[in-house]
């Protein structure tokens, strides 16, 4: 029963940097109806920048976060730039497809500049050891990403829900033909939600570096592929959605691995995909369309 | 008409996006395109050069390895052609990036072949090692890698190919001996990554073979437990290993994982001692797992604090030139391989504008007859098959210091 709670809570902490990165997908897909396929590339992007400054610079926590948020909010807004206008927001196949491209040029850059070896850069990320409570062990850096997750998630849907800002992104996903008559500037828009999107990824690829100290230029495409799995499974553009699936995903990958069956990890996000489409095919909190 | 210069503005960027990733990297547009590359400073040689092909991973997973291989094989070259070159003619380098991908690596080696050089070199995985291998002796031309160390890939080549590195087995036979003398060990935990193909190769077959052989039994030998590449949450694969009661544990996977795998070890308490595999022997592993690193064995084919002049010199050179140090060990297996070439060829009085043909042969079959060539890695000779008889070097980490253990 312990090691069953344990795993709970293993993977709760571990849906928690899931929910964060579907969470960016889903913005981007809820508000513009544009499916980026190099939010991958951007996390992996965003958490190298900030930990090779970190090696170097030697920089205080709180400083190499805002790097990986500010450099995710850059490589989301040149994601707008560079793929999603030229080929025009009506266009989504097009567009997707220009986001692959800029997914190749961000893991190029990164591979050319950095070489493939993992960049390592915060050893000792938080001095506070782990907390035993009985027979729970519980990693205090996990406990602090999963509140910094929770903030964000919570905050991101206020945000979107209350906001002046956020109503206009709404507005933008119901009726994108009717904003711009209304004197709403919708180019200005896209870049904040693209910005908001990119700083999400970048704060989550912060957040695994916290727990592991490392990132991987090559990790972009396998946690990309992650992030629209969960973004499905929750529902095209739900943030709820978002949260709740990629929470669920890192709770049955930690049970998975518990069980010995971890060599299918990679192929969980798929398989659960799979059952969800068959059970509500709008996904676990999206809107049937 | 306004629009139409802010909508190139995208256009421009990309390109020189683009232009930056083709120039940044020191590779070069001849490591591409295949031109050859002269590693000569003074005035053009009077002979015509002796070309050798190189084909590395100068983009993709392993960009890191054939970035150390290219400086190490351009310092062989320098070395030797400063000291008059094979019989007057410089070394010249033919260099393809295969990416990693073994059907690249397969048209690269045929197209080197095509270039007429003497020897190819490369590829760096076992992967790519493969299925060129299997080109060897339709092409004719000898190739030689310093990094595949899957088992039985040299026989693949029919004679033609070669392997200055030791196999999976040969550095577990050594690993595994003196693991279990120093720590006792007579029963162990497996685990490995099983979608990395050199990890799960090593796990499935020489790890299990050489530890029966040593007299260590896998307790997990039937259910191993297993993980994926890329992982980077441990939790649950710590919690099983600490389920798992043996003497020790041995981890299979590359640098990254096996970081991560020593701070949840540590983490959770786990003290037990580990034999790794050589791949973890790289910066990434060491500072990944720092100080959490305990009781962990490795293997290696180089020794970069031997006290040899040679070994000291290779260090001290490739500290200037890697733009990313530390230095791969497994680069000095390249440069070991470029001086053997170099020898061969003086000793078999060839030089660039001998016959093309003969070269070749002439090269396969002097470095089936060279006994104990002493390399920075140690001495070499080569077997029936074309596998070095490599030296292995055993290293313990203890609290992230590494230490010279003794075989």
């Amino acid at each position: 029963m312990t090691e069953i709670a344990q795993t709970l809570l293993n993977g709760l902490l571990l849906g928690a940097n899931y929910a964060l990165l579907a969470l960016s997908y889903t913005l981007v897909f809820g508000v513009l109806r544009l499916l980026t396929l190099a939010h991958g590339q951007i996390f992996m992007a965003a958490g190298l920048v900030a930990l090779v400054a970190a090696d170097r610079q030697g920089q205080p926590l709180i400083v190499t976060g805002l790097v990986a948020i500010v450099v995710g909010a850059s490589l989301g807004v040149a994601t707008d730039l560079l793929a999603f206008r030229p080929v025009g927001l009506g266009r989504p196949i097009a567009a997707a497809v220009a986001t692959i491209g800029f997914a190749l040029v961000i893991e190029n850059t990164a591979l050319q500049l950095r070489g493939s070896s993992t960049a390592v850069g915060l050893r000792e990320p938080l001095p506070a050891p782990d907390l035993v409570l009985g027979p729970f062990l519980l990693s205090t850096v996990q406990l602090f990403i999963l509140a910094i997750a929770a903030v964000v998630m919570v905050g991101t849907n206020a945000f979107v829900d209350r906001s002046r800002w956020g109503m206009a992104m709404r507005a933008l996903a119901e009726s994108p033909r009717l904003l711009p008559l209304l004197g709403i500037p919708v180019g200005r828009i896209t870049v904040l939600t693209l910005a908001i999107s990119g700083a999400l990824a970048g704060l989550a690829s912060f957040l695994v570096a916290l727990r592991n100290g490392s990132v991987s230029p090559l990790a972009g495409t396998d946690i990309g592929l992650v992030g629209l799995a969960i973004m499905t499974i929750g529902g095209l553009g739900s943030l709820p959605g978002a949260m709740v699936a990629g929470i669920g995903l890192g709770i049955v990958e930690a049970f998975a691995s518990s069980i010995g069956v971890g060599t299918f990890q990679s192929a969980i996000p798929w398989l659960l995909l799979v059952l969800i489409l068959l059970v509500r095919p709008h996904g676990i909190l999206g809107k049937p369309e | 008409m306004r629009e139409l210069p802010r909508r190139f503005v995208p256009f421009v960027a990309f390109a020189l996006v683009f232009a930056a990733c083709q120039s940044g990297g020191t590779a070069g547009p001849a490591a591409t395109t295949g031109q050859a590359v002269s590693t000569a400073t003074a005035a053009p040689a009077p002979k015509a050069a002796v070309k050798l092909g190189v084909l590395i991973d100068l983009s993709g997973r392993f960009i890191s390895f054939g970035k150390d291989i290219r400086e190490s094989t351009a310092l062989a070259a320098e070395e030797i052609n400063k000291a008059g070159g094979v019989n007057g003619s410089k070394i010249e380098f033919v260099v393809i990036d295969s990416a990693g991908d073994p059907e690249k690596a397969v048209v690269g080696y045929r197209e080197l072949s095509d270039k007429g050089v003497f020897a190819v070199l490369g590829p760096i995985s076992s992967g790519e090692a493969e299925v060129a291998y299997a080109q060897a002796s339709r092409l004719e031309t000898p190739i030689l890698t310093g990094t595949a160390n899957k088992e039985g890939i040299t026989e693949i080549g029919k004679g033609w190919a070669f392997r200055d590195t030791a196999s999976n087995t040969d550095l577990y036979k050594v690993a595994l001996l003196a693991w279990a003398k120093k720590y006792s060990v007579k029963t162990a935990v497996l685990v490995f990554d099983a979608q990395e193909p050199v990890s799960s190769a090593a796990a499935k077959t020489a790890v299990p073979a050489v530890a029966k052989a040593v007299g260590i039994t896998i307790v997990n030998n039937d259910a191993p437990i297993t993980f994926n590449r890329g992982q980077t949450d441990f939790t649950s694969v710590v919690q099983r290993i600490k389920g798992t009661p043996a003497d020790g544990l041995i981890i299979v996977t590359a640098p990254a994982e096996a970081g991560l795998i020593a701070r949840e070890l540590a983490r959770q308490g786990e003290t037990r001692p580990i034999v790794g595999h050589p791949a973890q022997n790289s910066s990434t592993f060491y500072e990944q797992g720092g100080v959490q690193i305990n009781k962990w064995v490795l293997p290696s084919i180089f020794d970069p604090d031997r006290n040899d002049p040679a070994v000291k010199s290779y260090v001290a050179e490739m500290k200037q030139r890697d733009k990313e140090p530390p230095t791969v060990p497994e680069a000095a297996n390249y440069y070991d391989i470029v001086k053997m070439v170099a020898k061969v060829l003086t000793d078999a009085k060839i030089d660039g504008g001998t016959d093309v043909k003969r070269a070749r042969a002439d090269l396969k079959n002097g470095l089936f007859a060279l006994k104990d060539y002493p390399g920075i890695g140690g001495k070499i000779t080569f077997t029936a098959t074309g596998d070095a008889d490599k030296t292995v070097y055993l290293f313990v980490v203890n609290g992230g210091k590494i230490e010279a253990l003794g075989n």
